[in-house]
């Protein structure tokens, strides 16, 4: 098992109902996946904007260690100690 | 009066002349709204036929013109904003500013579309516009106060809350060279100093209040067409975060791209950002929303200040920019302390990006060793002291003391006049100071601050679809051939490109009177199509998009051509070392510098440039209409009077090295 | 039986965009007038309080008992208070007698019973209101008339107060 550290920004965090949370998440876990569960665990307006249809929603925003994850990065396995940052879509500044 | 041709436009315009004390009524020449438009395209042809290179910022014969545009105070989304331009006393060469709020279009309700301010009154005077009565009337009893004071005394005057004012607060009146004009509803025209070029006028405040309306070409189809768009943006993915927390709401989000910029831009990231991000200001500071004329989204809000040192502390306009500014650049992590100085800089009048700037280059000289302390007026120049920062925005207002005075003059002026080394630590371009963005953390934002045509600015370019990568709004407007690096922040291929086409279209939208953070960029909805169907059925003008490509393109060149009369070339068109020779130490943007090397000249060649000079071709302006200004181009570079002018801007191109400064 | 409908304001969730104003002017006018608008938003300098002042219709109709031409303002089909302009000989005393200000009367060349001036107010756009369907925050909304327009009425009046009164110490 590994252990990270997730934290919602913007108004994510208002839809989730925490500012952030630590998770015990299985060995080779991906990004792709964690966004999968937080969906699925999430309320419906959370849900909307963090998934779209069979994949996270293309305007979620993603940063892994203050990297930004792009397409390619989604499928690499987590570890512990990550932190994940989450944000909807914003822009312009 | 007959109808002007085209509706949309009121067709007429004021010219002021300060010195004499005299109002003229006249037409809008066809010329200037069928090749520029309004707002800063119509301005910058008013600079170039009228303001001549020899004249400095701060001279009688400098011109002060406040520009609305076609859409202004029209239906379509956020139609409140309008220009304000003016040879710069900051850069000395073309500036301008724009601002949302509420005052543009009374302007245009009370039958003008612009006003041209020349010369300079004997005694402080104010413009007072109801509809066709203009008066000047004097202001000695307005000058000294703040601007909200000075609001109220005119609305009270004029027995009037619905009068709309634009005015200076002591910053313009005793011309600091980045002053602002504020606009109903606290509203800052900040960038470039035209609070400075009122305060050099004597000319305190224009009060505005319009009963009449604006006639459209289709007012039916308008409605439409506005309605649709309203719709467009409301269900925008981008709309809840911008409506909820505004601009505020990218503190947060700048931090792990490394695009915070912190200790003057020595790091892209804050260790204190959370204590100043929008999460915080919205939690522990808001009020209500408010929103500029015609805004659906509403991304202005009240601040108060209820307990603490600053209770008592109230805020509209609490932008992103500013949070960096009087916050990570100067690593002041105290949020209550940060909206008093963003309330003292709207009640003095003070653009709070380069004042923020100008207060980094000092706690920077101070940590160095230039500064002596004697030299410090009494005051701890230490990062992140608040109590520092609030007082040195006093007395930068009043020009007070040594710091206060140097620093009224802009980083980049001080810098040339201190020397000492200092010139390394100011971070300008063009004599500007570098807002909140980092060339090393989103590679188009570095191209965008050198070829800016105000000198470091976001605004001009404004290339925010690859920020943090908005893939389908760039499908949207470009096709997905260059994806990814288009929208890859650190890719540099293509971004010469968008920042073309941004500068072309933000053009074009501060020439028609609607905001960039509205649906033309933040959230990428309504582009060229949608804005040349708008302008269209407002005046009845035939605008296709290649048209309207043309007259952005048109406005672009001539601002080129314009610094280059002044002596601007390809050698200004750089940015200071940090960005280009010290790989960022800060999240996503670790171990990146800017490429300007390979952006620059790909935009010359894009932009049908000279890649020796940088500057536009004789085929380039011949294609845009422009031959006459090419010929007297060549004539100014040739009898050397662009670089007599460029030896009177009072700065030097920022520091590119080498260094020995490890950060 | 077709539902008589009130608007109701919350002036607490207005933003001050001044939507509502711009789009009924056009609408009304065929170009772009708030002046003219037949709603209009209240506020002080500081922007701490705003107010949309429309006619909701209130239920007690103090307009209507004040008018001194006959048919000149009376409710429709569908419960709205309007004024049928080529009656109107724009006296003023509908515009005096609403306590909320929803009536304006105007200097309109051409336009009433004398070709010189009407008074304007809300008419509900025939059933459909635009400024609902533009005001972003909905802070106006359409209701059925089960919940009562004097409420909504003396909300705004109330409102109005405090506007008053802070405007009194700027």
């Amino acid at each position: 098992m590994i252990t990270i550290h997730v934290r919602y920004f913007n108004f994510l965090a208002a839809y989730i109902g925490q500012k952030s949370q630590s998770l015990e998440l299985p060995d080779g876990f991906t990004i792709t996946d964690l966004i999968h569960k937080l969906a699925q665990e999430g309320p419906p307006a959370f849900r909307e904007i963090v998934w779209r249809e069979d994949q996270p929603n293309p305007h979620l925003r993603i940063f892994q260690n203050d990297t930004l994850v792009d397409n390619n990065r989604m499928k690499t396995p987590l570890a512990t100690g990550d932190t994940i940052m989450l944000f909807p879509a914003i822009s312009g500044g | 009066m007959s109808e002007y041709p085209y509706a949309g436009y009121a067709g007429q315009y004021l010219r002021v002349d300060l010195t004499k004390g005299n109002i003229q009524k006249l037409p809008i020449p066809l010329d200037w709204v069928e090749n520029y438009l309004g707002g800063n395209g119509i301005g910058v042809k008013i600079l170039w036929d009228e303001v001549p290179a020899n004249i400095q910022p701060l001279d009688p014969e400098n011109k002060l013109i406040i520009a609305t545009g076609p859409l202004c105070g029209l239906p379509i989304p956020n139609t409140g904003r309008l220009e304000f331009i003016a040879k710069s006393p900051l850069t000395g060469i073309y500036g301008d500013s724009n601002a949302g709020g509420h005052f543009g279009p009374e302007l245009k309700f009370a039958g003008y579309d612009l006003i041209v301010f020349e010369g300079q009154a004997p005694e402080p005077v104010y413009l007072s516009i109801h509809d066709d009565r203009v008066e000047l009337h004097p202001a000695k009893h307005l000058w000294g106060r703040d601007t909200f004071t000075t609001e109220a005394l005119l609305q009270q005057e004029h027995q009037d809350p619905n009068l709309r004012v634009a005015c200076i607060g002591p910053a313009g009146e005793h011309l600091v060279r980045y002053a602002s004009i504020q606009v109903t509803y606290r509203r800052s025209a900040a960038r470039s100093g035209m609070g400075a070029v009122m305060g050099a006028k004597q000319l305190k405040a224009v009060a505005v209040r319009g009963t009449g309306g604006i006639r459209l070409a289709e007012p039916v189809k308008m409605q439409a067409l506005a309605l649709k768009l309203h719709q467009r943006i409301r269900t925008n993915p981008f709309y809840r975060s911008v409506h909820t927390y505004g601009t505020p709401g990218l503190v947060a989000l700048m931090q792990p791209i490394g695009r915070f910029p912190t200790q003057n831009f020595r790091y892209g990231s804050f260790d204190g950002f959370e204590d100043i991000s929008g999460e915080a200001l919205r939690e522990q500071h808001l009020l209500r929303d408010t929103a500029c004329y015609s805004c659906p989204i509403g991304c202005d809000k009240v601040y108060t200040v209820t307990d603490g040192e600053y209770a008592g502390t109230l805020n509209s306009s609490v932008e992103y920019e500013t949070l960096n500014a009087l916050g990570a650049r100067l690593c002041v992590r105290q949020l209550d302390a940060v909206l008093k100085a963003n309330e003292r800089c709207d009640a003095l009048g003070l653009d709070t990006i380069s004042a923020g700037g100008a207060i980094a280059f000092a706690m920077e000289l101070a940590e160095k060793g230039i500064l002596g302390p004697a030299e410090m007026d009494g005051l701890d120049l230490r990062w992140g002291d608040a109590r520092t920062l609030i007082t040195l925005l006093e007395r930068i207002a009043a020009r007070q003391g040594f710091l206060g005075d140097l620093l009224a003059e802009g980083t980049a002026r001080a810098a040339h006049w201190l020397g000492r080394g200092s010139e390394r630590y100011a971070m300008h371009v063009k004599g500007q100071d570098i807002p909140a963005q980092d060339g090393r953390a989103q590679q188009s934002m570095g191209l965008a601050h050198v070829t800016s045509s105000r000198g470091a600015d976001h605004l001009k370019a404004f290339p925010v679809l690859d920020e943090t990568g908005a893939i389908e709004e760039a499908v949207r407007r470009y096709g997905d051939k260059y994806l990814p690096d288009l929208v890859n922040p650190l890719a540099t291929q293509y971004k010469a490109f968008l920042v073309k086409d941004c500068e072309d279209y933000a053009a074009i939208v501060d020439s028609s009177g609607n905001c960039k953070s509205g649906g033309t960029f933040v959230m990428a909805e309504i582009y060229w199509q949608d804005q040349a169907e708008a302008i269209r059925l407002a005046t009845g003008m035939e605008m296709s998009v290649s048209r309207l490509c043309q007259t952005g393109e048109r406005i672009y060149n001539l601002m080129r051509c314009y610094n280059a009369l002044h002596g601007i070339t390809c050698e200004d068109d750089t940015l200071p070392w940090r960005f280009t020779q010290i790989p960022s130490p800060s999240g996503n943007a670790r171990g990146s510098i800017c490429h300007l090397e390979i952006m620059l000249p790909e935009y010359y060649r894009l932009r049908g440039w000279d890649a020796r000079t940088g500057l536009p071709t004789q085929r380039t302006l011949a294609r845009l209409g422009l031959e006459a200004a090419h010929s007297r181009l060549r004539a100014a570079v040739a009898s050397g009077a662009s670089k007599a002018a460029y030896e009177q801007l009072g700065w030097s191109p920022p520091y590119v090295g080498p260094t020995k400064d490890a950060l | 039986m077709i539902q008589t409908m009130i608007l109701d304001i919350a002036p607490e969730k207005c933003t001050g965009c001044l939507l509502c104003e711009l789009y009924c002017s056009l609408s009304h006018e065929g170009r772009v007038i708030p002046d003219l608008a037949r709603i209009s938003v209240l506020g002080d300098q500081n922007r701490q309080i705003l107010i949309p002042t429309s006619c909701i219709p209130c239920g007690n109709n103090p307009c209507i008992t004040a008018c001194p031409e006959p048919g000149a303002i009376l409710k429709n089909d569908l419960g709205a208070v309007i004024i049928i302009e080529e009656l109107c000989t724009a006296c003023g005393k509908c515009a005096r007698a609403c306590q909320i200000g929803a009536i304006k009367v105007h200097r309109l060349a051409g336009r009433g019973k004398k070709g010189k001036a009407i008074a304007l107010k809300c008419d509900q756009c025939g059933g459909d209101p635009l400024c609902v369907k533009v005001c972003p925050p909905n802070a106006i909304q359409i209701c059925p008339e089960t919940v009562a327009g004097q409420g909504v009425h003396d909300r705004l009046l109330a409102a109005q107060q405090v506007l008053e009164e802070a405007i009194s110490h700027e």
